[in-house]
């Protein structure tokens, strides 16, 4: 990476944690997320590579053309990859949703008890 | 990636570069949509009841909510690896790129800039949309990479859906106005904010005979612009101009358009934009500016709310004053008549502010 071109905006960030170190390491968490995605898309041309030619190199995987039935099974793990790593989301609304609220924990004791 | 038209200004990912950049765009994706959406049912269940709620109100009682405080940390940092993302591929291509324009002549369009030009503060204050340098920052000589960055940044950002050439607004108004006024054949047509030239193309092919304009403040979007123009093989003439006093005489132009301009100015320049609009205007000549709702479009107070995080948290400020407006008013207050303003619904919802100079 070179630095002929800006890499941040200007303005201030909001704050989102009441720690702003929490901020920072949420950041990371989410540029690790991205990074395992593209080390799975690799992955992946590696293994078409292979699979296709029998050998594979460098230039081959950085030279991978997925075709279109390639791209959208690439496309589809990574969105399914992306509901995975999101799934505190929604798990949480479902909660909420549920045709029965939850319990709380000395609810359900109660219910061990009977 | 697949699906964006491909032509010679247009960066070339490699295989990382594209991976990085499908990620954001489809962490994005799903960030906008499923998660945005559950927002709500976290705040049925969750705030106080008894008490009414504006979308101030609700902004209060969720920016401490642990699902919203996430999501939109979450939203931030993936519009921040995003731009990351495409930088990355822009600044590899830079030499090519700014040979490419450096080696386009102005064969079927003209590029005029005008280094005296001041940047209105509303794009020196912060970079709208966290574009790092915003449209107008120069890095190199004969920059274009604010035009090459928005270009491939428009395409990820609608996940495909603004079309491979990312000019769905652009057919949006074409679509209106063949159903509005099918009649109405411009000869002379001016977009206001061209940026990339993204919108406007596709003007040529609804309008052939028609001269086509591109103005913006921007140098490096618009060198970026022409050169794509020329390289699409669409006539445009582009010229560094502000919408808000461009220069052009009275009365120079049948069709005057904007395409999400509105919300990244700021509250004079919307004013002055639509009075210089009318300015230009020939009699029975038409203005269509289209842009985000304003509270007075919008389901409820939720989806203001929503919509606000745009302001908060992207830098685009001028939203949260832009929020309270009626476009139609603010036409009126610009000079246009009550018989000439209309504020009409896109096809897919968003509101057009349509003028008609009598």
């Amino acid at each position: 990476m070179t630095d002929a071109i800006a890499r941040s905006a200007k303005g201030k960030r909001p704050q989102y944690f009441e720690d702003p170190a929490c901020d920072k390491l949420h950041f990371m968490v989410m540029a690790l997320i991205e990074e395992l995605s593209v080390t799975r898309d690799r992955v992946d041309a590696l293994e078409r590579t292979l699979e296709r030619e029998g050998v594979t190199s460098v230039a081959a995987v950085d030279g991978f053309e997925p075709t279109a039935a390639d791209d959208a099974a690439r496309s589809a793990r990574r969105q399914d990859y992306i509901r995975r790593v999101t799934k505190c989301f929604a798990d949480e609304v479902a909660q909420l949703e549920g045709a029965r609220p939850a319990l709380e924990f000395e609810e359900v004791v109660e219910v061990m008890r009977e | 990636m697949p699906g964006q038209a491909q032509h010679p200004m247009l960066v070339q990912p490699t295989h990382d570069e594209a991976a990085r950049q499908a990620f954001c765009q489809d962490m994005r994706s799903h960030l906008f949509g499923d998660v945005r959406e559950g927002s709500r049912v976290v705040f049925e269940n969750t705030a106080p009841k008894g008490q009414s709620y504006d979308k101030d109100a609700i902004r209060h009682a969720m920016q401490n909510n642990p699902y919203y405080r996430v999501f939109s940390a979450c939203m931030r940092s993936t519009q921040e690896l995003l731009w990351d993302s495409i930088i990355d591929s822009v600044e590899r291509e830079l030499p090519r790129i700014v040979g490419q324009y450096r080696a386009t002549e102005a064969t079927l369009g003209s590029l005029t800039l005008d280094p005296e030009l001041a940047v209105p503060a509303y794009h020196t204050a912060a970079d709208i949309h966290l574009q790092p340098g915003g449209y107008h920052t120069e890095f190199v000589d004969d920059d274009v990479s604010a035009g090459a960055i928005y270009d491939r940044a428009i395409y990820l950002y609608g996940a495909g859906k603004y079309g491979p050439y990312c000019d769905s607004m652009g057919r949006t108004l074409l679509e209106f106005l063949a159903n509005e006024r099918p009649e109405f054949g411009p000869k002379s047509i001016l977009e206001m904010g061209c940026t990339s030239g993204n919108s406007l193309l596709c003007y040529h092919d609804a309008f052939p005979d028609a001269a086509l304009h591109g103005i913006d403040v921007a140098a490096p979007c618009l060198r970026y612009a022409h050169a794509r123009a020329e390289g699409v093989g669409v006539p445009v003439h582009f010229s560094q101009r502000d919408a808000a006093a461009t220069g052009f005489e009275d009365e120079c132009f049948d069709l005057v358009v904007s395409h999400l301009l509105f919300h990244e100015t700021g509250r004079s320049a919307m004013t002055q934009i639509i009075a210089e609009s009318r300015r230009l205007l020939r009699p029975g000549g038409i203005m269509l500016h289209l842009d985000l709702p304003t509270d007075s479009d919008l389901v409820d107070d939720y989806d203001s709310f929503l919509w606000d995080w745009e302001a908060y948290h992207n830098n685009e400020t001028f939203c949260v004053v832009m929020r309270d407006l009626n476009y139609a008013d603010e036409a009126l207050a610009a000079g246009f008549r009550e018989s000439e303003v209309g504020l009409k619904p896109a096809p897919f919802g968003w509101p057009i502010l349509m003028g008609e100079k009598q």
